[in-house]
C-alpha cells in the first residue's frame, strides 16, 4: 500500500536576541518590538509565519544582538517553553544566587 | 604594590576614551555587531547567556583595599551587587549594560585597573602565587617577573593575534599554588646548583578538551634571558601553531605534534637567530620593578608571644580556621590568612559588594591594605600579625566569612556553568551547593581532610575538573544534565590528570556518587592518608566499584 510522504511536524518558533543597550534576553513581539518576556513573544506556527517574523526583524534588528530563531513547545498549561534545556535556562535566568529566577517567574506564562 | 607610571595611566585612559566612541557608534548604528564584537572583546566585554559580562584583570591576583572597594562600588552601581572571582585570578561582573561600560571602565581606571587582554587570542592575565612575597618556602617573589611579563605582553604587536589565547603562570616556590603545569607557559623560579636564581620553563600544559601536563622545556634559564627566550618561544608558536582549527590551536597541540625535543630545537634556533637580547636591560628593569614589591615593614615586636594568646582561645570553629586557613609567613609572628568564598549554600567564588567592602576594611585594619585573589576562588589577607588572628576571625565570622574550610571538601572550585555561561552544557553551581550541603558538618569535613572537588559546566574546563582529586564535568545528554566523574587529578607540583571513572550521573545522582567515593576513601585510608594518597595507592578500580556498586 502506498503511504503519504512523511512530513516532520513543524516546531513553533520565536525570535530571540539580547538587547543591544543592556544585554538582557528579549523576544520579538507581534508589533516588531522587543519584549523581555517569552509570554509576549510572537509565536510562528508555520513557515509563512517564520518568514513574517524575519520581515518584522528588519525593523527591529538595530536594537538587538545576535538574533536567532528559538524552537518552543506548548505546555499542558497553555504556556510556551523552549525545547532545548539551554534555552529554557536562558529564558528562566540563573537558578542560583541573588538573581535566581528574577525574570523567570512570568517568562513562561501566556 | 606596583604603581602605574604615566605611560600606563595615559594608555588605559585613552583606551577607555576610544571604547566610549566605539560604544556610541554601535548604539547609533554606525557599527554593526560583526564590526563591534572584536572591539568589545578587546575590552573584556563578552555576551553571555543572560546579559553582557565584563572580565576584569587582577594582575597576578594582587589587589589593594582601595581597588577592592572600587570593585564593590562597581558591583553596586553597574551590576547587581556582586562579582565572581575566577580560576584565573580575574573578577567577572555578570550584568553590566553596554551603555554603562565606558563609565565602568573609567571607574576601574581610577584605581589602575582595566579589562584589556581578558579576551581574545593574546597573552592573558599573568597569574601567580597568592602567597607571593609571603610564603616561607619561597625561592624568590614571583611578582616582579609576573609584572615584567605583564608589561612585555601588553599590546605586544607581534603577539596580539596568536593562533589562540595564551596563559602564563609564575611560581616562586617549590610547593606550587599556581597550577604551573597546566598553563601554556609555566615558570618556576628555581635556584641552580651554584646558587644562581633563574627559571624552569614549562610549556604546553593546559586543560580544556585536551588536558596535558606541561613539559619542561628548559631546566634552568638564567635571569636576563627570560623575555628573549619567551619571545623566541612565542615566535615558534605564532608561526607554526594551527589557525585552521580552533580546537587544535593551543600551543599544547603544537608541542605534542612536534614532540618536545623538536619544539625545543625550534625555540633554540629562533632564540639564536634573534638580535642579541639585552640581558642587562632586563635585569635592570626587573630590579626597578622589584622595588615596588618590597615587603611591607612589618613591626617586628609581634612575635611568638602573640601566638600563645591566640591559642588560648578555645572556640572550636576558630581553631579549625586557624589550622586550615592560616599559612606561615616568612616574617616571624605573622600569618597569611585565606578567606574562603565557599560558604555552604553560596556560589563558589562569588562575593557580594558588602563582603568586598568588609574584606577591604579588614585588609586596611589587619593586612597592610593588601589582598590577593587565589586561583581557587578565595581571597588572601597576606600580612596579618598572628596575635591578632582571633580578633580578625571574629570579624570575619560576623560577616559570614569565617569558615575554616580551605582545601577541604566544601572548598569547591566551580565555573559559572549554565547558570550564566553561553558555552556551558550543564550547571556547575547547584552541584557544588549540593555537595557542600551534604558535607556541611565541620567535623565531617575535618575528618575527610584535604580533598579538592572541581566542577566544570562544559568541556572547556574553566572549573579545572581535570585536576580535581574528584573532578566533575557537566554535559548534556538527551536534553538532560549529566555529570562525568574523574578521579586522581592534581594541580600542584605533583601534577596528574584525573582518570574517567565510568558512565556519568544525572543531576539527582551526582551528590550521592561523591558521597560513595568519600565513604570508600574512609574505608580504605591508612593512618593519616589523604584522599589523593589513598587513591594513588589503591587505584581507580576500588573507587569505581563504589561508584557503580548498585549496577553490579
Amino acid at each position: 500500500m502506498k503511504s503519504e510522504p512523511m512530513h516532520a511536524a513543524f516546531v513553533p518558533q520565536v525570535l530571540t536576541a539580547n538587547s543591544l543597550r543592556d544585554g538582557h534576553v528579549v523576544f520579538l513581539d507581534r508589533h516588531g518590538g522587543w519584549a523581555p518576556r517569552l509570554c509576549d513573544a510572537a509565536v510562528a506556527r508555520d513557515e509563512a509565519a517564520v518568514q513574517a517574523l524575519m520581515d518584522l526583524l528588519q525593523g527591529a534588528a538595530a536594537q538587538a544582538v545576535e538574533p536567532y530563531l528559538l524552537a518552543v513547545l506548548k505546555q499542558a498549561n497553555g504556556s510556551w517553553q523552549p525545547v532545548e534545556m539551554r534555552e529554557r535556562r536562558r529564558v528562566q535566568g540563573p537558578s542560583v544566587g541573588p538573581q535566581a529566577s528574577t525574570h523567570g517567574a512570568c517568562a513562561l506564562a501566556t | 604594590m606596583y604603581r602605574y607610571d604615566e605611560f600606563d595611566e595615559k594608555f588605559v585612559r585613552e583606551r577607555v576614551a576610544q571604547f566610549r566612541e566605539q560604544v556610541q557608534r554601535r548604539l547609533d548604528g554606525s557599527l554593526t555587531e560583526a564590526e563591534f564584537k572584536p572591539l568589545r572583546l578587546m575590552n573584556g566585554l563578552y555576551l553571555q547567556l543572560h546579559a553582557y559580562m565584563l572580565r576584569v584583570a587582577i594582575p597576578y591576583g594582587v589587589l589593594s583595599a582601595d581597588q577592592m572597594r572600587a570593585l564593590a562600588d562597581i558591583a553596586d552601581r553597574y551590576d547587581r551587587g556582586y562579582g565572581h572571582f575566577t580560576t584565573r585570578q580575574n573578577i567577572q561582573f555578570n550584568w553590566p549594560k553596554l551603555v554603562d561600560t565606558p563609565e565602568l571602565l573609567d571607574a576601574l581606571a581610577d584605581v589602575q585597573m582595566h579589562a584589556i587582554q581578558t579576551s581574545g587570542n593574546c597573552i592573558r592575565n599573568v597569574t601567580s602565587d597568592p602567597l607571593a612575597g609571603v610564603a616561607a618556602d619561597e625561592v624568590e617573589d614571583p611578582r616582579p617577573t609576573a609584572e615584567l611579563l605583564r608589561q612585555w605582553s601588553s599590546l605586544h604587536p607581534e603577539f596580539s593575534y596568536l593562533p589562540r589565547k595564551f596563559k602564563i603562570a609564575v611560581s616562586g616556590s617549590p610547593n606550587d599554588r599556581t597550577a604551573v603545569f597546566f598553563h601554556d607557559v609555566g615558570l618556576r623560579i628555581v635556584r641552580s646548583q651554584s646558587g644562581e636564581v633563574g627559571y624552569q620553563v614549562i610549556v604546553g600544559g593546559g586543560q580544556g578538551r585536551t588536558p596535558v601536563i606541561g613539559a619542561v622545556l628548559r631546566d634552568f634559564l638564567p635571569k636576563g634571558e627570560l623575555l628573549g627566550y619567551l619571545e623566541a618561544l612565542m615566535r615558534v608558536y605564532n608561526l607554526h601553531g594551527r589557525r585552521d582549527n580552533k580546537y587544535k590551536a593551543r600551543i599544547k597541540i603544537l608541542v605534542r605534534a612536534l614532540g618536545v625535543e623538536a619544539f625545543r630545537s625550534e625555540v633554540d634556533a629562533a632564540y639564536a637567530a634573534a638580535p642579541g637580547p639585552s640581558f642587562e636591560l632586563e635585569r635592570e628593569e626587573l630590579a626597578r620593578i622589584a622595588a615596588y614589591f618590597e615587603a611591607p615593614r612589618l613591626p617586628d615586636r609581634e612575635n611568638v608571644v602573640g601566638l600563645s594568646c591566640v591559642v588560648r582561645a578555645k572556640d572550636p570553629r576558630f581553631l579549625r580556621w586557624l589550622g586550615r586557613n592560616c599559612s606561615t609567613h616568612k616574617v616571624d609572628g605573622y600569618s597569611a590568612v585565606t578567606v574562603t568564598l565557599k560558604r555552604v549554600g553560596g556560589e563558589p567564588g562569588d562575593a557580594s559588594s558588602s563582603a568586598m567592602r568588609t574584606l577591604a576594611a579588614l585588609a586596611d585594619e589587619y593586612s597592610q591594605s593588601e589582598l590577593r585573589v587565589t586561583h581557587e576562588q578565595n581571597i588572601v589577607l597576606p600580612h596579618v600579625a598572628s596575635r591578632r588572628l582571633y580578633s580578625l576571625w571574629q570579624e570575619l565570622e560576623g560577616a559570614g566569612l569565617g569558615d575554616g574550610n580551605r582545601g577541604l571538601i566544601t572548598d569547591i572550585i566551580a565555573c559559572p556553568g549554565q547558570d550564566y555561561c553561553a558555552l556551558a552544557t550543564a550547571r556547575a553551581i547547584p552541584v557544588a551547593q549540593g555537595i557542600a550541603a551534604s558535607f556541611a558538618a565541620p567535623q565531617d569535613q575535618e575528618d575527610i581532610g584535604p580533598l579538592s572537588i572541581k566542577i566544570s559546566g562544559c568541556i572547556n574546563a574553566c572549573g579545572h575538573h581535570h585536576v580535581g582529586h574528584i573532578g566533575i564535568l557537566g554535559l548534556e545528554k538527551g536534553g538532560q544534565e549529566f555529570y562525568q566523574v574523574t578521579l586522581g587529578g592534581d594541580a600542584t607540583e605533583t601534577p596528574a590528570i584525573g582518570e574517567r571513572a565510568g558512565p556519568g550521573f544525572s543531576s539527582s545522582e551526582i551528590v550521592g556518587a561523591v558521597e560513595r567515593l568519600v565513604a570508600r576513601y574512609r574505608e580504605q585510608r591508612e593512618g593519616n592518608e589523604t584522599f589523593l594518597e589513598t587513591y594513588r595507592r589503591v587505584g581507580l578500580k576500588s573507587f569505581r566499584e563504589s561508584l557503580y556498586a548498585a549496577d553490579t
